[in-house]
């Protein structure tokens, strides 16, 4: 699907994409990142919007810039918001799909059938974008993204602005697209709703790829990445003392009012195997133990931490 | 494809153009050539009728059509970019190019039927009517020995005192009616000031009616006015030959004011073929230069990174 390679874009000095080099076959992608990342402007490379300074990229097998064959196969919706027009969302949608060489009447068919599909009511689609809330119009953008039912679809942010019903329900029309066997490639900084619709994540920081793969992989990676574990213990002084004989303790704080630790283990999981036999041992109870949640959020912030050398 | 593409930017363009505060203005640059000749109608003899022809020019190309032309094609590309819809013309097949086709016919469509509207209004409500059935010169003229000639070219007078001089040497026996010049110059002037303001709006798309306003104002204004070779590249250059030879005017005996007209550097040296020609030449050279800008260039719009 997309063939990434040493690929780096410059704006003048400032770096947008730095020799990035990944291979995706056909599937569902997260591109997750923090602002001023490089995930707009990958996208905005795949699209052939911008061209890259080095490197090469091909989506379908063929370089997208200036490439119009490859454009009629893919579907692209921007993270910006519409700001003008007063002209109908229907209105909107049939344009872009006519810039794609359908006729008309079929452009607004397939226009009408898109908006249907990320449910903008047939009344809604007859007002002016200039009244639409900022859900609305993502609505909008994304319908004018699949209304030509592309190959591959490349959204930036699409569950920006979006209220919790209208995210559940682009997220089921991408979970079924993604069921169709096409392929998506979704920027987001919402990982809840990435992590429901993709098997699989690139995750960006700086213009760098930091890890690529399925949740599972990016786990493999972090196995030596250290990870805190919090625990509530009547006797946390002597706790403390006890734990930081084991050797994958990288360190441990106690709390103020000395009843809790924080402690820091590269092998989380022999902590927890450990963790009875000390307690029984030394004769200790503890109240309560927080880890930190295997949630995508907390992978990505340890990457960023290791990236930036904290680790 | 192309044609398709640009006729859909075309419709959604021209109908999102009627939006009120727009016509609104559009309506008063329409109706400012007849406001014009009202007041000059009601401030009596102080000014020639004759002049009323060349100001009718000024007026309705030149003021009507390129104020029309200079609010919908200047900005073409910078209010894509600045409505964050640039990304969706950009990632559709040859969207660039139809997006730039569509809104040129847009602003010619609107330009013609901006001038149009303007020279229906003009004479039947004013003086100019009379002007208009009579077709008299507004300068002074002397007709030229050579009456039988059926062509609109130069010839040489040779005078013992002066020397020789280039003149314009016109038929005289058929001119166009003023109306119908006036369409002329106003179908002609849409096509190629479009044409023109789409390669500025293209070269400097983030401040494109700035620039607009000073190319114009310094190259259509000054510098086709200089009696140079210089003046062969602008549009007003051509326009105003053509226009010449379809009034049927010979500039040999004008004022002392206006003599820096008399010179043949201040007309094409073409026939009216030549200078349509040059013109459509002009035109494609625009189209075509802001057409492979567009292509090549990359757009940021928005955050990009």
């Amino acid at each position: 699907m997309l063939q990434i390679e040493n690929l780096t874009k410059l704006y003048g000095v400032v770096i947008g994409v730095n020799d990035m080099s990944v291979e995706l076959p056909s599937g569902a992608y997260g591109l997750l990142g923090p602002n001023g990342s490089g995930k707009t402007t990958l996208l905005n490379i795949i699209t052939g919007q911008l061209k890259s300074t080095v490197g090469e990229v091909r989506i379908l097998g063929e370089r997208p810039w200036k490439n119009e064959a490859v454009l009629k196969r893919i579907g692209f919706c921007s993270a910006l918001d519409i700001l003008q027009t007063k002209t109908t969302g229907l209105e909107w949608v049939t344009l872009y799909t006519e810039m794609l060489g359908f006729r008309h009447k079929i452009a607004v068919d397939m226009a009408h059938e898109a908006l249907d599909r990320v449910g903008l009511s047939a009344s809604d689609r007859v007002r002016g974008i200039d009244q639409y809330s900022r859900g609305m119009k993502q609505r909008c953008k994304v319908a004018q993204a699949i209304a030509h039912e592309p190959e591959i679809l490349l959204l930036d942010e699409p569950f920006s602005g979006l209220d919790p019903i209208a995210r559940y329900e682009l997220t089921n029309m991408l979970t079924e697209w993604v069921h169709e066997g096409r392929g998506l490639l979704i920027s987001s900084h919402i990982l809840h709703e990435v992590e429901t619709v993709c098997e699989s994540f690139l995750l960006m920081m700086t213009g760098r790829l930091l890890a690529s793969g399925t949740v599972n992989e990016i786990y493999d990676l972090m196995t030596n990445v250290p990870k805190n574990v919090w625990i509530r213990s009547p006797q946390a002084s002597k706790l403390a003392v006890a734990l930081q004989e084991l050797d994958h303790v990288a360190g441990i704080g106690l709390h103020e009012d000395q009843e809790g630790l924080d402690v820091i283990t590269t092998d989380a999981s022999s902590f927890y195997t450990q963790l009875p036999g000390i307690l029984r041992a030394e004769s200790l109870r503890i109240h309560e133990m927080q880890s930190e949640d295997d949630s995508l959020d907390s992978v990505f912030e340890k990457l960023m931490q290791l990236h930036r050398g904290e680790l | 494809m192309l044609i398709r593409s640009s006729l859909a930017v075309f419709r959604y363009e021209f109908k999102k153009s009627f939006s009120l505060g727009p016509t609104i203005l559009w309506i008063c640059v329409i109706a400012f050539p007849t406001v014009l000749q009202l007041l000059i109608d009601q401030a009596g003899n102080g000014i020639p009728t004759e002049f009323s022809g060349v100001l009718l020019v000024g007026t309705i190309p030149g003021a009507v059509c390129l104020l029309t032309i200079l609010s919908s094609m200047a900005p073409y590309l910078n209010a894509e970019l600045e409505g964050n819809t640039w990304p969706y013309i950009a990632v559709r097949p040859q969207g660039r190019t139809s997006m730039m086709l569509g809104k040129y016919l847009v602003s010619v469509t609107r330009s013609i039927i901006a001038g149009f509207l303007a020279i229906a209004l003009v004479f039947p409500s004013t003086s100019l009517n009379e002007l208009n059935r009579d077709i008299p010169p507004p300068m002074t003229v002397r007709p030229i020995t050579d009456t039988s000639s059926k062509s609109t070219t130069w010839s040489e007078v040779t005078n013992a005192d002066v020397g020789t001089e280039k003149v314009i040497k016109i038929e005289k026996t058929k001119p166009y009616p003023l109306w119908l010049s006036l369409v002329i110059l106003v179908i002609l002037s849409s096509f190629c000031y479009s044409s023109l303001l789409c390669l500025l709006g293209t070269i400097m798309h983030k401040r494109p009616m700035i620039l607009a306003i000073i190319y114009v104002l310094l190259v259509e204004g000054v510098i086709s006015l200089l009696p140079a070779v210089v003046n062969a590249s602008t549009i007003n250059f051509y326009l105003r030959s053509i226009f010449l030879r379809m009034m049927g005017w010979e500039l040999t005996d004008l004022p002392n004011a206006l003599s820096f007209i008399n010179d043949p550097n201040m007309f094409s040296q073409f026939s009216t073929m030549g200078d349509l020609l040059s013109l459509a030449v002009l035109c494609l050279i625009f189209l075509f230069a802001a057409n492979t800008l567009l292509r090549n260039r990359e757009y940021h719009v928005g955050e990009t990174l």
